[in-house]
């Protein structure tokens, strides 16, 4: 973020508030090539303007029919300050982050794609920490603090045994962990700022097109609610089946389980199955016990063995503040933001056009419904799980008789699948396919025993071998790919975009084709579904500690860790950090950022944690087994 | 399940003696009952039967550890469980009672052959698919390793 950019919250009646990120001067209106459009019939096509004065950030009226309003007052202009409110039409429009945008300091995040606001919805903007020279304090200047540094800030100082960082799904698989071996929960803390742990991982879903009914790109026997994969959502599945009177259906799940992945279609679970299984994990281990809502700032090294994490309140910069120390800390932050494809990043911070140009994972359902109303044509980018489940919403919204037109830019071909010895990956119309982002094996099988015993640079080769980008093999995926091209409303497009550029009526976009020439096309929207950032750096905290400690990096660029997820150059005496999810991709384990492997991520860490957390032999194991199927505390 | 060459001969000496072992011994029981004058040969075929068994799986573990190395997953689907079942309960009948025979005295154990290897096998395919995580739950992140 720049001095120029300020973050705004519109809130229109109704519906979500949302985030947007704008470049000072801003205009507010209906039309859909301004920063700030406004989707409300009382809104004039051009409305006003934010804009940067002497006396400070203020709004502008551009002689709007309908005028700018504070309470009940219409104004010509108005200082916009925290705190003030400002309504067009039935739109508000506020600062969203005073702190960032008064003082025109950059913070040190990310500021090209999208982020996660504070709230962790995704916010066209970076809307990471805002940058807060008080907060964490000096002392956390050099590698070690010492706790008489931290009680001279006066802030509350909260001691544990164990702490875990994120307060997201990696967080839940670790805590989850050491409940079941018997750690109480008044030794945990968790800090994160989601009341439950699958939160921005629904919104995801969500936004990408996979509501609660619709299935994840998941195992099985991958249950961040149980950590021995007993029984599996499947197994579940069809005993509801059966207790509802629906032998057909259970019948139905069992021979996917039987069949899959040759002769069925590979078992995944429905989101909304998995979210239900957490939240009753969640309630018997007492996660809410052990969430400390906040947001981490920071991590030291204290001089007596452990970490100090500085935490700040979720919203309020200046709001409580606190330090958690302990011995063991577990990381798991989760992907920092959205990635965007550099023509379309170019675009959309030199139009501020968020409205037409999308990234896949934030919120864009009214692409959907424009398209539902006007029909369109649409350009998509990527050929992963996202781009097929955007391609299935497109056909189904088609369905409904609308006039859409696809046009798929793949910047190569795809005949042949990636091979790995003597398989082969399938491919069918260039979209490439495997059940899961890697081959089965790389979670526990002999793959995952070959990628841990090779060194680094063999591992970024099998990594490249074995990963990639894919979807899944579901048949009525192919069904629609295969239809769209036959009846000509989908089309693949080979080439790269070299230039993009809008008016109101469309967007028009030129293409260096593989065979030479240069192509204009002209779309209506353009749907990003190349996936999330997760470059490492750009979470401010890991950036921090990687610079601070010098931590070595592995040769994918994301943070070295061992077997155990250890990140040793944290290591402090008896302390230990231990990384889990994506910023570990490129180690010893490929399948970092899936539910079961943030479960096997946490169950090796806690091999690293003896004797203060005893191993589950086969008797203690089958108690606590037990206890889980009983639904009692663990 | 994505077993390694070693945890596929793990878990299967680790059934065989879990599940195969107290599911056989019935059958002895059973063996001595019906031909009280033979006695123990007749009582011992279930195990001998069992002991073939497991050694044929043994050696076939190397070709099923081949045939997955095709596969991209390097998987081992619940389907191929249940087909390599099958081959495995023929060859193992095939060798028990037809080359290296016990003769007429493992009559018994021959009739009864089909009820026997399809209670060890099938209880022990169930048990893989689950139960066995609940005992090691490393099992499933190591190959089906239980030692190691």
């Amino acid at each position: 973020m720049t001095a120029s950019d300020v973050l705004v919250r519109l809130q229109t009646e109704d519906q979500e508030a949302m985030r947007v990120r704008v470049t000072l001067p801003a205009r507010i209106g209906r039309r859909p090539d301004l920063a700030l459009r406004v989707d409300d019939p009382m809104v004039s096509g051009l409305h006003a303007v934010i804009e940067r004065t002497e006396a400070g950030l203020q709004v502008r009226d551009l002689d709007s029919a309908n005028g700018l309003w504070v309470g009940e007052r219409r104004v010509s202009a108005c200082p916009l300050e925290p705190g003030v409110t400002v309504r067009v039409g039935h739109t508000t429009l506020s600062l969203e982050d005073p702190v960032a945008a008064s003082s025109g300091v950059a913070p040190t995040v990310w500021v090209t794609d999208l982020g996660f606001s504070a709230e962790g919805e995704v916010a066209p903007a970076s809307t990471g920490p805002s940058e807060d020279p008080e907060f964490p304090p000096p002392c956390f200047a050099k590698r070690q603090v010492s706790l008489d540094a931290l009680a001279a800030t006066g802030l509350p100082v909260l001691e544990s045994r164990y702490l875990a960082l994120g307060g997201g799904v990696g967080s839940f698989c670790w805590a989850d962990a050491l409940r079941v071996h018997g750690v109480p929960a008044d030794q945990i803390r968790v800090v994160g700022f989601e009341a439950v742990p699958y939160a921005r991982y629904k919104r995801l879903c969500r936004n990408s097109q996979i509501p609660d009914h619709e299935r994840l790109r998941s195992n099985s026997e991958s249950t961040p609610d149980n950590l021995w994969g007993f029984p599996g959502y499947g197994a579940r599945e069809a005993s509801t089946a059966l207790w509802r009177l629906e032998p057909l259906r259970a019948a139905q799940t069992l021979w996917t389980l039987f069949a899959e992945p040759d002769h069925a279609a590979t078992y995944t679970p429905r989101a909304g199955q998995v979210f239900d299984a957490i939240d009753a994990e969640a309630k018997r281990i007492g996660w809410s016990d052990m969430l400390e809502p906040g947001r981490v700032r920071g991590l030291r090294q204290t001089t007596d063995g452990r970490y100090v994490v500085a935490v700040s309140s979720r919203h309020d910069p200046a709001g409580p503040r606190a330090f958690y120390v302990a011995p063991t800390v577990h990381v798991a932050l989760g992907y920092p933001g959205l990635q965007f494809l550099p023509d379309l990043r170019d675009y959309r911070e030199r139009t501020g056009d968020f409205v037409r140009v999308v990234n896949a994972y934030e919120d864009h359902d009214r692409v959907y419904e424009h398209l539902e109303a006007h029909g369109g044509t649409v350009v998509l980018r990527g050929r992963g799980i996202v781009a097929s489940r955007v391609l299935q919403r497109l056909h189904e919204t088609r369905q409904r008789g609308s006039n859409i037109r696809v046009i798929h830019l793949m910047r190569s071909q795809n005949r042949a699948g990636h091979q790995s010895g003597q398989a082969r990956r399938r491919v069918d119309n260039h979209w490439e396919f495997q059940p899961f982002n890697w081959p089965e094996a790389c979670w526990g099988g002999d793959l995952k025993g070959r990628l841990a015993q090779a060194v680094p640079e063999e591992r970024q080769r099998l990594l490249g071998e074995w990963g990639g980008t894919t979807t899944a093999d579901r048949e009525d995926w192919k069904r629609i790919v295969r239809q769209g091209l036959r009846r000509g409303w989908y089309r693949i497009l080979f080439g790269s975009m070299i230039a993009l550029d809008g008016d109101e009526q469309a967007l028009r976009m030129k293409v260096r084709t593989l065979d030479g020439p240069e192509a204009t096309e002209t779309a209506d929207f353009v749907i990003d579904a190349t996936g999330l950032v997760s470059d490492v750096r750009a979470n401010p905290v890991l950036g921090d500690l990687i610079e601070t400690y010098q931590l070595a990096l592995n040769p994918a660029d994301r943070v070295s860790v061992d077997e155990r997820f250890e990140v040793t150059g944290l290591r402090n005496g008896p302390g230990r950090v231990f990384l889990a999810g994506v910023a570990t991709l490129g180690g010893p384990y490929a399948p970092v950022d899936s539910f079961l492997g943030l479960q096997h991520a946490a169950l090796a860490s806690l091999g690293a944690l003896s004797p203060g957390v005893r191993a589950l032999g086969p008797v203690r194991s089958v108690s606590a087994w037990w206890r889980w199927a009983r639904g009692s505390r663990p | 399940m994505t077993p390694t060459l070693r945890g596929r001969r793990q878990t299967r000496l680790f059934l065989m003696g879990a599940i195969g072992v107290p599911v056989t011994l019935p059958f002895c029981v059973l063996g001595l009952l019906t031909a009280p004058v033979a006695g123990p040969i007749v009582a011992v075929a279930p195990l001998y039967v069992l002991a073939v068994v497991t050694v044929v799986g043994l050696v076939l573990d190397r070709t099923y550890d081949r045939m997955q190395q095709q596969r991209w997953d390097h998987d081992w689907p619940v389907h191929l469980q249940v087909v390599a079942g099958g081959v495995e309960g023929a060859i193992a009948f095939v060798v028990s009672f037809g080359c290296c025979g016990l003769g007429v005295l493992a009559l018994p154990a021959m009739v009864l052959f089909p009820v026997h290897y399809g209670l060890v096998w099938g209880l022990a395919l169930l048990f893989v698919q689950g139960p066995i995580r609940v005992l090691f739950p490393q099992w499933r992140y190591r190959g089906g390793e239980l030692l190691g």
